[in-house]
Formats: C-alpha cells, sequence, structure tokens
C-alpha cells in the first residue's frame, strides 16, 4: 500500500499546478520542495501571459487552474497585447507583485485538503524495475506513492554562470539537485543541457526616474480567471523605459571574453527569442540601441528588474556597461544578472499524458521538458497533475487537441518534435490560431471542464449563462434587421459607413469592416454591457468569414488525425521508409498520422507507405515486442 | 502503388517488339547478386559502379542465351537510388523475355508500370515535380516536349516553386513576428513593402500557371479542329496535313461522318487535327449524330479551322455556324484556291470581313490540297495564333496537379493581398498565406514544418 496517491517533487509554477489539480480530484498528495520560502516563486520576469502565454492561462483557468487567480490578484499592471490587431491574436499580460503573487499560492496550497507539503531534498527515485512508487530523500528515507511528478525546473545539474566564476545552483540562493538526473541518465533517458538567463536586479532608489519614460498600463480589466472580480485587486503602476546605446555596447564588446557564453564554456543551448544582450549586440551589430523596461518586482520592495538585459558577464562589467544607460548614471545593483545552465529531458521521451516512455507512473512537468516560461510550465504541471490522477482513477488519460487549445499544442510539439532550445509558446506555432482566441475560451473548454470534475457546479452554472446569454445575443443580431428608412440611412452615414438599400440583419450590418457593437449601439440597438458575453459573440459574427476558412482548414487535417496508428505499432516493418525515418517514428511513438507528418525528418513518402501498410494490415498490425 | 522495397524488380525498358538492342533494368538489394547467377562471368570480375561488363547470360541447363553487356550501379548512386543492374541485350523478344524469366525464376519481381520511378521518389531521390516528368519524357512524341520533360527533370521547375516557397515563408516570418514579437521594439517592415512582395509573387506564380496552357499544348500536341459546311474540301485538307490518306474523300457532300482524328509533327510541335461532319440541317439520322459530334468536337480545339469554298458566292450560312461554334483562336481556311486563281487575298480578305469585321489579315489562309506548300503555311499560322509556344526558356508546368495546386496557392495569395490591402488581421493575411503555401509543397511532394519560426529566429533581433 502506498502512503501517498502522488508525491509531486517541486514547488514551481508546475509543481503547484501538479499538487493543487491531484489533491482537488481527490488524491492524497505529498509536494515536496527544497525551499518553503520559494513556493510558486518568479525567478526571473515580474510578469504573467503575454501573446499565446495569456491564452493557456486561461485555458487552465477554466479547467480548474490556479495561476489566473494568483495573477489577477497581485496584478499591478494590466496591458492587452495586440489590441489593435486582429481578435485572435489578442493576449493579456499581468505585471505582477512578486510577493503577493507567491502569497497567494502558498496560501493556496496550505488551504488545500488532501494536500501536505515536505521541505526536503529528493536524491533519487524509488524504483521497482521499471515502475516508479515513491522518493528516496536525502537522508535516505524513502516516501512511497502510486504516482511521482517531478517538476524540478533549472535544478537538474544546475550550475549558474557569473562571468567566468561558476556556482553550482539552480536559482541564486538555492542549491542544484544532484543525482536525479544521473539516474535517469542511468535508465536510459536522453539528457541534454539548456541554458537561460536573467538580468540584474537594480535598487529603485538608485535610479534618476526622469532619464526614463513612464509606461502605463490599460484602464480595462479582462481577469485570466473566471472566478476573479472585473475591477483590479491592487494599486496599478507604471514600467519604465530606456535604452542601451553605443557607449554600452563598447563596453560589452571589449569584454566578451570574459563572457562563459563566447569562451565556450557554456555548452547548453539558450533561447533565441531572449537572447542575452552580449548576444543581441554581437548578432545585431547594426543596432545602435537596444529598449529596455524597468519593472518594479514588488509594490513592497525596492528592486527593478531589468527587462531585456540579461547578462552572464563579471560583475565589475555590468556595473560599468548599466551605468551608461539613461537613468543609471548612479545605480546600485542589488543582484547581478547570472546565466543558468541545467539538464532537460528530450521530452520525445514522454507520452502526451506527460508520463515517461521509459518508467511507468512517472510524470514530467515544466522547465524538465525543455520549456520556457511560467505559464508554459503551469500548464505541464497542470495536466501531468490530472494525468497522475486519471491513471490512478482508472480513468482514460486527458488530452487536448491542437485545434482545441494551446496547451494540446504546446504538449503535441513537445512529445512530437523534442525541442533544442528551451521551448516558448507562440500563437504562431498553432496552425489552427483563428479558433483559439481568449474570448471563446469558455466555448472551448466549459463542457471539457464539466468531465474533469475540478471546477465546481457553481462556477460551471455561471459559465452556462454566459454561453446563453451569447446564444441569446447572437440570435437577436441574426433574427432582426436594420431597414433602408431615410432616418435608419441618415444615422448610418453620420457614423461613416455608406447607407443601405436592402434590409439588413444586424449580424449582416455587423460584417462591414468599419462597424462595431459601438455602431450598432448608436443606432440604438440593445447591447449588453458584459464583455464576457459581447466579446466572443462580436469577433465570431464580424470574423465568421475567416473563422468558417479556418474550420475547412481543420477539417482537412482532421483527416490525418483521425488515422490512428496502432500504439505498439513495429515500424521497422513497414516497408518503404528509411533507417533514419524508422528511428524517429520509433523514438516518438506517433499516435496519429496526423501526428507523424509532423515528426521533422518523416518524408511525404514515409507517410504514404505507413498509410499503405495500415490499409493492408487493417485486422493483423503486427506489434513490437519490448517497448 | 505496392510498396516491396525488400524486392528485387525487373522490366524491359525499351518498347516491346524487335530492336537492335533492349534493356532490362533490375532494381533492388539483390539485383547484382541476382544479375551475377545468371551471368556468372561477372562472379570473376571485379565489379564497380557506373561501368560495363561484357558478359554471356546462361540459362539453368547450363546453355548460353545470349552475349550482353551488364552495367552496374551501386546503391545510393542510381536512379532509384537502390541497387541496380541494367543488362543490354539483343533486341529479339525471345532473348528479352527469356532474361526476364530467368531473373524472376532467380526472385526477382515483375515492375508494376512506373514502379521505378516510384522508387526514385520513395528514396527522395526526386520530388514529385520530377517523378511526373519522368512519365512525361517517356511519353514525348517531339523535340519540344522532351526538352521540356528533361528540364523539369533536371529541376527546372522544382527550382522555380522552390524560390515561391522560400519567399512566401519570407513574407509570413515577417507577419508572424509582427504579431508573435509585437511588444518588443523590432523593426517590423511595412505593409506596403509586404504588399509589393507578394505582388511579385504572384506574377512569377501566374507566370508558372500560364505556362500550363503551352507545357500541356507540347505535351499533348495543339488540337486542330477543321470545320465548315460540307464538301468545302475539309477531308482533303486533313489528309494534306497529315500527309496520308486518312479521310475518304469524295465529289458528295456529307461524306464524313464521324470525328477523324490523326497526329502530325510540324517543326518540332505535335499537332492533333480533327475533321468533323460538314455543318448542316439534316433529316439522315446518322449525319445528324455526325453533326453534334462535329459541334462538340469544336469545343475542344485549341484552334478552329474554319474551312470555306472560294467559290461559293455567298458565305451567309458559313458565318452563321461560324457564329454557333467559334472559339476564341480561329483561322480561316478559303480552301480550293487553285480552281479561282485570279482572286487575290487582299479581296478575299475584305470579303470574309464583310461578314466579321474584325477578322484581320493573319488569320485567313488560302489553301488548295494540291499545294504542298499549304500543310506548313497552315500548320505555321496555327502556331502563330497559339503564340506562346515559344514559352520554352522558361520553366513550364504540363501536369494538371501541377496546375490545379498552383492556381489554388494563387487564389489563396490573391486573398491575402486584398486582406493586406485591407489592413485586415495579420493572422488573416498569415492563414492565406500558410494556405497557399502548404499548396506549393504539396506540389513538390514537401510537408510543411517549422521554418517560418526559424526565419523569424534569424532575420530578428528578439529580447522578451
Amino acid at each position: 500500500m502506498s502512503l501517498y496517491d502522488v508525491i509531486v517533487v517541486g514547488a514551481g509554477h508546475a509543481g503547484v499546478e501538479a499538487c493543487l489539480a491531484t489533491s482537488r480530484l481527490g488524491l492524497k498528495t505529498l509536494l515536496i520542495t527544497t525551499n518553503l520560502d520559494r513556493i510558486a516563486y518568479m525567478s526571473c520576469n515580474p510578469s504573467i501571459g503575454g501573446l499565446a502565454k495569456g491564452h493557456m492561462v486561461r485555458e487552465i483557468d477554466i479547467l480548474g487552474g490556479q495561476m489566473g487567480i494568483a495573477a489577477d490578484q497581485s496584478c499591478i499592471q494590466f496591458k492587452r497585447l495586440n489590441s489593435s490587431r486582429g481578435p485572435a491574436v489578442r493576449g493579456s499580460r499581468a505585471q505582477c507583485d512578486k510577493k503577493v503573487y507567491s502569497n497567494i499560492q502558498k496560501a493556496a496550497l496550505t488551504n488545500q485538503e488532501n494536500l501536505e507539503i515536505l521541505a526536503g531534498e529528493v536524491k533519487s527515485l524509488l524504483l521497482d524495475k521499471n515502475i516508479c512508487n515513491g522518493v528516496i530523500l536525502h537522508d535516505s528515507s524513502s516516501v512511497k506513492a502510486k504516482t511521482v511528478i517531478i517538476t524540478t525546473g533549472t535544478f537538474m545539474n544546475g550550475v549558474m554562470h557569473f562571468g567566468l566564476k561558476q556556482i553550482a545552483g539552480g536559482r541564486i540562493g538555492d542549491q542544484a539537485s544532484i543525482g536525479l538526473s544521473d539516474q535517469l541518465l542511468q535508465f536510459g533517458f536522453e539528457v541534454k543541457r539548456l541554458k537561460t538567463g536573467t538580468p540584474a536586479r537594480l535598487d529603485k532608489n538608485s535610479i534618476d526616474w526622469s532619464k526614463t519614460t513612464a509606461e502605463y498600463g490599460d484602464e480595462k480589466f479582462f481577469p485570466f480567471s473566471h472566478t476573479s472580480k472585473k475591477e483590479f485587486y491592487m494599486p496599478q503602476v507604471a514600467c519604465y523605459l530606456s535604452n542601451t546605446n553605443e557607449k554600452t555596447h563598447e563596453i560589452i564588446r571589449a569584454n566578451l571574453d570574459k563572457s562563459p557564453m563566447f569562451s565556450g564554456i557554456i555548452e547548453g543551448i539558450g533561447p533565441r527569442y531572449c537572447p542575452s544582450i552580449e548576444d543581441k549586440i554581437t548578432r545585431f551589430a547594426e543596432r545602435v540601441s537596444h529598449q529596455t523596461f524597468l519593472e518594479p518586482e514588488s509594490l513592497t520592495s525596492d528592486l527593478i528588474y531589468l527587462q531585456g538585459i540579461s547578462t552572464s558577464l563579471p560583475e565589475e562589467v555590468q556595473d560599468q556597461f548599466l551605468k551608461t544607460i539613461p537613468g543609471l548614471e548612479n545605480v546600485k545593483v542589488v543582484r547581478y544578472g547570472y546565466a543558468v545552465e541545467y539538464d532537460y529531458i528530450e521530452p520525445t521521451q514522454i507520452f502526451h499524458r506527460l508520463e515517461t516512455r521509459l518508467v511507468e507512473n512517472l510524470f514530467l512537468a515544466g522547465q524538465i521538458n525543455g520549456t520556457s516560461g511560467y505559464e508554459e510550465a503551469a500548464v505541464q504541471g497542470f495536466m501531468a497533475g490530472v494525468n497522475a490522477a486519471h491513471k490512478i482513477l482508472g480513468r482514460e488519460e486527458f488530452i487536448l487537441d491542437r485545434d482545441i487549445a494551446y496547451t494540446g499544442v504546446l504538449i503535441d510539439d513537445l512529445v512530437t518534435k523534442g525541442t533544442r532550445e528551451p521551448y516558448r509558446m507562440f500563437t504562431s506555432r498553432a496552425e489552427h490560431r483563428l479558433v483559439l482566441r481568449e474570448d471563446n475560451t469558455i466555448d472551448r473548454l466549459a463542457e471539457i471542464s464539466r468531465k474533469l470534475g475540478i471546477v465546481s457546479n457553481e462556477a460551471l452554472g455561471r459559465l452556462d449563462q454566459i454561453k446563453e446569454k451569447r446564444s441569446a445575443l447572437v440570435s437577436r443580431l441574426t433574427e432582426n434587421s436594420l431597414y433602408p428608412k431615410p432616418e435608419v440611412n441618415q444615422l448610418v452615414a453620420s457614423l461613416g459607413s455608406s447607407p443601405l438599400s436592402k434590409p439588413l440583419t444586424y449580424a449582416e450590418f455587423l460584417r462591414r469592416p468599419e462597424v462595431t457593437f459601438d455602431t450598432l449601439k448608436k443606432l440604438g440597438i440593445e447591447i449588453n454591457d458584459d464583455v464576457e458575453v459581447t466579446d466572443a459573440v462580436e469577433i465570431e459574427i464580424k470574423y465568421s468569414g475567416y473563422i468558417k476558412k479556418q474550420n475547412e482548414i481543420i477539417e482537412q487535417t482532421k483527416k490525418m488525425e483521425q488515422l490512428s496508428i496502432p500504439p505498439n505499432l513495429d515500424f521497422s516493418a513497414i516497408k518503404g521508409l528509411s533507417g533514419e525515418e524508422v528511428d524517429k517514428l520509433k523514438k516518438v511513438k506517433p499516435r496519429t498520422l496526423g501526428q507523424a507528418q509532423r515528426i521533422s525528418g518523416v518524408n511525404p513518402s514515409a507517410l504514404q507507405a505507413i498509410m499503405i501498410y495500415l490499409k493492408g494490415h487493417k485486422n493483423a498490425v503486427p506489434i513490437q515486442k519490448n517497448i | 502503388m505496392r510498396i516491396r522495397i525488400e524486392e528485387t524488380i525487373c522490366a524491359i525498358s525499351t518498347p516491346p517488339g524487335k530492336g537492335g538492342i533492349a534493356v532490362i533494368r533490375v532494381s533492388g538489394p539483390a539485383a547484382l547478386a541476382t544479375a551475377k547467377k545468371i551471368a556468372p562471368g561477372l562472379n570473376k570480375k571485379q565489379i564497380e559502379s557506373h561501368k560495363a561488363y561484357f558478359c554471356e547470360i546462361i540459362d539453368l541447363k547450363n546453355a548460353k542465351v545470349d552475349e550482353v553487356l551488364v552495367t552496374y550501379f551501386v546503391h545510393g548512386k542510381s536512379f532509384t537510388g537502390e541497387e541496380v543492374i541494367e543488362i543490354s541485350c539483343h533486341g529479339s523478344t525471345y532473348i528479352t523475355q527469356k532474361i526476364l524469366d530467368l531473373l524472376i525464376e532467380n526472385g526477382c519481381s515483375m515492375a508494376d508500370r512506373g514502379e521505378f520511378t516510384f522508387r526514385a521518389f520513395m528514396n527522395n531521390r526526386i520530388d514529385l515535380v520530377q517523378a511526373e516528368s519522368v512519365l512525361s519524357l517517356i511519353d514525348s512524341q517531339n523535340e519540344l516536349s522532351a526538352k521540356m520533360a528533361l528540364r523539369q527533370l533536371d529541376g527546372h521547375i522544382s527550382k522555380q516553386f522552390l524560390k515561391l516557397e522560400s519567399d512566401l515563408t519570407w513574407c509570413l516570418a515577417h507577419i508572424e513576428a509582427s504579431i508573435d514579437f509585437s511588444t518588443e521594439g523590432l523593426d517590423i517592415i511595412d505593409n506596403s513593402v509586404l504588399i509589393e512582395k507578394v505582388k511579385i509573387i504572384l506574377k512569377e506564380i501566374y507566370q508558372l500557371i500560364n505556362s500550363y496552357q503551352s507545357g500541356r499544348l507540347l505535351k499533348d500536341g495543339v488540337k486542330v479542329v477543321l470545320v465548315g459546311e460540307p464538301n468545302v474540301g475539309k477531308s482533303s485538307l486533313l489528309n494534306l496535313l497529315l500527309q496520308n490518306e486518312k479521310a475518304i474523300v469524295t465529289e458528295i457532300a456529307g461524306t464524313t461522318r464521324d470525328i477523324i482524328e490523326g497526329a502530325t509533327v510540324h517543326d518540332g510541335v505535335k499537332y492533333l487535327i480533327s475533321d468533323t461532319a460538314g455543318l448542316r440541317e439534316t433529316t439522315d439520322l446518322v449525319e445528324k449524330i455526325g453533326v453534334d459530334r462535329s459541334r462538340q468536337e469544336a469545343l475542344k480545339a485549341d484552334v478552329l479551322a474554319f474551312v470555306l469554298d472560294v467559290n461559293e458566292r455567298d458565305w451567309e450560312t458559313s458565318f452563321a455556324l461560324f457564329k454557333e461554334v467559334g472559339g476564341s483562336k480561329n483561322l480561316f481556311l478559303v480552301n480550293k484556291v487553285d480552281q479561282a486563281p485570279e482572286i487575290s487575298k487582299a479581296e478575299i480578305t475584305k470579303k470574309l470581313q464583310s461578314y466579321q469585321a474584325n477578322i484581320n489579315p493573319e488569320q485567313v489562309i488560302l489553301t488548295s490540297a494540291l499545294d504542298p506548300k499549304a500543310r506548313s503555311s497552315v500548320l505555321d499560322n496555327v502556331k502563330t495564333t497559339i503564340g506562346s509556344l515559344s514559352y520554352l526558356e522558361e520553366a513550364m508546368i504540363s501536369s494538371a496537379r501541377q496546375f490545379e495546386k498552383a492556381k489554388y496557392a494563387a487564389d489563396m495569395i490573391e486573398v491575402s493581398l486584398k486582406e493586406l490591402e485591407k489592413n485586415s488581421g495579420a493572422e488573416f493575411v498569415a492563414m492565406y498565406l500558410k494556405d497557399a503555401l502548404v499548396s506549393l509543397q504539396q506540389i513538390l511532394g514537401h510537408a510543411y514544418d517549422d521554418q517560418i519560426m526559424d526565419r523569424v529566429f534569424k532575420e530578428f533581433c528578439l529580447g522578451k
């Protein structure tokens, strides 16, 4: 008998969601973390959300995740990005008070039934052949559980680089976890190395703010969580913009030999979309300036985060170049920037349910799978938690398709393609972007959430009401018409639209590019003011042509997604596949032909071969023995 | 097509029938081993790739079948990408069949039609466009279409599609960057630059699409349909153009009842000429069916050759017919000029113009079945009318599949251009462009992959 149903190792953004999901599903859960003061800690930038990332936060919120709640309550500046662009690529971002954020999450854990928290370090996994049934702690005591979820972030064999100086650790002030990755390596896992970096933290009192430009957030708040209030929880503050210049770049250039990146000490691959300042000035030598935002880390601390200037140069060089940036002439650095190198598990070694292929009952989530970002970590943590619980409860695995959620895109990308650099979600990674919008999260996921059973019936009832109000509004707009009466046309013309020549339903009228709900209101058409209701309806109607086209494309690709490949198919028995293709297919074990298509290096001719093979062996597919 | 890469396949690669020599091709893992079994002399030799070896083929009873040349192509360096043997033997049907039998008795399988090319595609030796060109090359019956197919096999057209693919990817990379990195202070290119770029892509893709017409004509031949009233000499002209007595010619109006078709090559271009029943109102059931068929045939013409009798005083009826069946490309063959030597072309043209004002002199040809020069003057005129066959220096597409995919891509690019000009959401533009890109990639048999993000990272300075 196991003492626990689930053990979650690590209390970062993935670990928090994982243990909350399992305990909310009624399973006895133990969370083990090395440092109780760093629960749900924002190790790098002080913000949650952004394009595609914000979408994911909303997705797990509808399903019963926690991140959106904490982001809403700790938000000190809110922005809807791309609000002037098309509706599918608007994304919410909240600057958060780091301290408040962590405290909210800690409180959620403490108040959670079925959940215990243990301060300790996991040395290794407790294994029975290839089945994981617990962990061994640093004092050699063991704790048993039916499933184990590892969310150790950048801590596996973490090494921090300050110039040419190196210190073991996954984050400043915390130890690295040694041993776990060696054990996984011994077990046959492919373990690789990645790198990430963080900028310096500055003392707010040493900055000359007059030389920077203040940037304020939006006045309107669209909370991430369906359970949040529609007003700000905290006072809203500004961020400040400044720029590097030629002098900054000269100093950096002159000291490149002291950078661990450029002297070849760091082997891990860093994120291309988040390069260090050293990287930026080398790769884009023609640029004379790079922007940087000075962002407060908390309303109750003096720390300022210097966004865009991540660096691993030695401390004295950082002091020197920072002082060339307007406003920072007399800056006091509280903590210097550094780079971290860490181990990750090549994610093609896990199933969509985030359980490893090699060790049963072992789940991985977060940066250990090669991702970057709090949101990417959180949604994996949530999905791993749900799947670990489902496994114990004997329920079906919980997988979101690529046309249902960014979360599904993220996990499918990881397990299908693997990753060579820290993986960040972008809207362009979703081929069906137009149907994965912030405004239609409820439509996409409310029913799935009901089946999942984490969100309360009361909250679900409220979501149903929103959906009902939406469909009532749609009916009203499609059933009622504007008539080409002189007084109507006069009003229409005064609002900048061409006069009607025949009756138009409100919906048809709304499809005119220059017409919005505001125009309809001015024509005296009653539209309620609840954006939760109106946003989705306006977009669905106004952009229906594009959405229809997107759905057609989805239908086409569905055909490939519906051709399922038996889980134990022996690819080496299929004629016409190259050795390389067989290796890749064996490694990834695609569930469908559609997934096989997304594996890089698997040619269309190979898909043809698999398709022909499956047709020819409808009833008897040879099955690979020892998987 | 079956997939049986582990099997070694063989087939006679030269056309059936007698010939000086014939070539048998063997492809697959056991190609050389099988060759050594039926030509034991090879065992004594050091066999090198791309070299030919003289040896004897021996049957199961140890009797000599033929003296042959065996050429060996090592795995990875052959047309199919597999180990290949080519046996050049004497071209008797008996010998080729005998060698084929021996190969099969020693474990080879008979190749399906097109299987060698299919294997080349499966082994990534050629893309789909090239695979199609192999078939066109084999089927080519004239110089220009052979040249065209060779250029395609060369990858000439694949390169054009690859360039379009790369240009589209560039546009998409910029659009995606403008969406996903809108907050990062990037130097995002202006919509007007994108619009210009997309217009250039459109122009290039239309060039390819338009080449399909010529490409198809070169490959399949230019279809010329002779139509006109009964007894104006259409069948005589057909015989003249085909240079044989294919159609029955009599003085009796209505002799030709059905479509008579033949092919001829002139100046490197293939022409398909059809003769039709003379168009007139008739009660004869058989002739009536023939007349209906003539109308149908006229619709299929690349060039419609309208035949008139120079001796006929009044062309009123003829032109009534012309108005009914005339196509976009028409020639007027005024026939039997040997019987009216006094009339000049200028007069005839004037007379034609009195019925149809927009006829220009280039469309008018004076013909006579007795004049041997009439053939080249008609066919030269047909070629001029088609106009675009000199396109050959450009890449041309010749398969309907390529045409349809390219056309779809062009349609989607048109839509995205409109969206760009309307300045609607970048994600809408991207959706249509991506759809176009997938269509282009399908032409070559390439899959869609992550190249857009790679381009983004290459081109932009990003930092969160």
